[in-house]
């Protein structure tokens, strides 16, 4: 059904095949991040190229192509983490990130471990190894705060979106989970030799 | 008087919301004592404006590929 006529230049323009030569890298390197996994990232550069074929009429050529088809795919990809958001069961939550509050504060609530100064972060910005160790530190959160995280900062989901999208009943607990992620985040980037400033 | 762990989820909370009156009140003075959390504070702000700063880098998969038999798969997919 996807035949396209080389005599239509119009049609060959946009044409998945095409679309797949040209920028099935991107929208794999896109559904990889934020999926972690190869097969669905697969499935969904297929999906999402049979849906943007589907629905070419409305593509205006006001946006870039491949901006067109990665708004197509964030959709899938969102849809993906809310079902995987319900299967992942809650009670793991409570005992796999509960755990960073206790490891780091006494119980008169008081740090017991040290902060480090990170002195002049900034620098660390133009180093590789900085941003591949923040890439690690992000991939070895817990699952589902991993998830969370990446959508409340990776795709910039307010409060309101993140409690709708994963079907949160309170914004407390979303903040604390988001509390926790960073929690991790800090120490995770700690025990890293290349945390900014060391 | 803010606890630690209390003063490190209103640092995060910062990051996700406009914060109230009497916790911003609260959170500016414990930081104004507490060195470890100013030194938290500002690690985690560094952090919130180096990822929203570098969004594509992060949550992409650097120099991810699409192997030969996945494009071929897809391909056929589409047919």
């Amino acid at each position: 059904m996807v035949c396209v006529s080389s005599a239509a230049p119009n049609e060959q323009q946009r044409d998945p095949a095409r679309w797949l030569e040209q920028h099935g890298d991107a929208l794999y390197a896109y559904a990889l991040g934020r999926t972690r996994n190869v097969a669905t990232a697969e499935d969904m550069v297929q999906e999402t190229l049979l849906a943007a074929f589907t629905s070419r009429g409305a593509f205006k050529g006001d946006s870039a192509e491949r901006t067109w088809l990665i708004g197509i795919l964030k959709h899938k990809v969102i849809d993906y983490l809310r079902r995987q958001w319900r299967e992942v069961r809650l009670e793991d939550e409570a005992v796999v990130s509960g755990d960073i509050e206790t490891t780091l504060f006494d119980e008169r609530g008081h740090w017991q471990v040290d902060v480090r100064d990170w002195a002049q972060p900034e620098r660390a910005l133009e180093r590789e190894e900085f941003w591949d160790a923040l890439r690690d530190c992000l991939a070895a959160l817990p699952e589902r705060l991993g998830r969370l995280f990446m959508l409340r900062e990776l795709d910039g989901m307010e409060t309101e979106e993140l409690l709708q999208v994963l079907n949160i009943s309170s914004a407390n607990n979303l903040w604390v989970m988001l509390s926790r992620a960073r929690l991790r985040l800090s120490q995770c980037l700690e025990g890293k030799a290349i945390a900014p400033g060391v | 008087m803010l606890t630690c762990k209390e003063a490190t989820r209103l640092v995060s909370e910062a990051q996700d919301r406009r914060l109230g009156l009497s916790d911003r009140i609260g959170l500016r003075f414990h930081l104004l004592i507490c060195s470890l959390c100013r030194r938290y504070a500002r690690q985690i702000q560094f952090l919130t404006d180096s990822i929203r700063g570098s969004r594509e880098k992060l949550a992409d998969v650097p120099g991810a590929r699409l192997d030969e038999s996945a494009r071929a798969r897809i391909n056929e997919g589409l047919k």
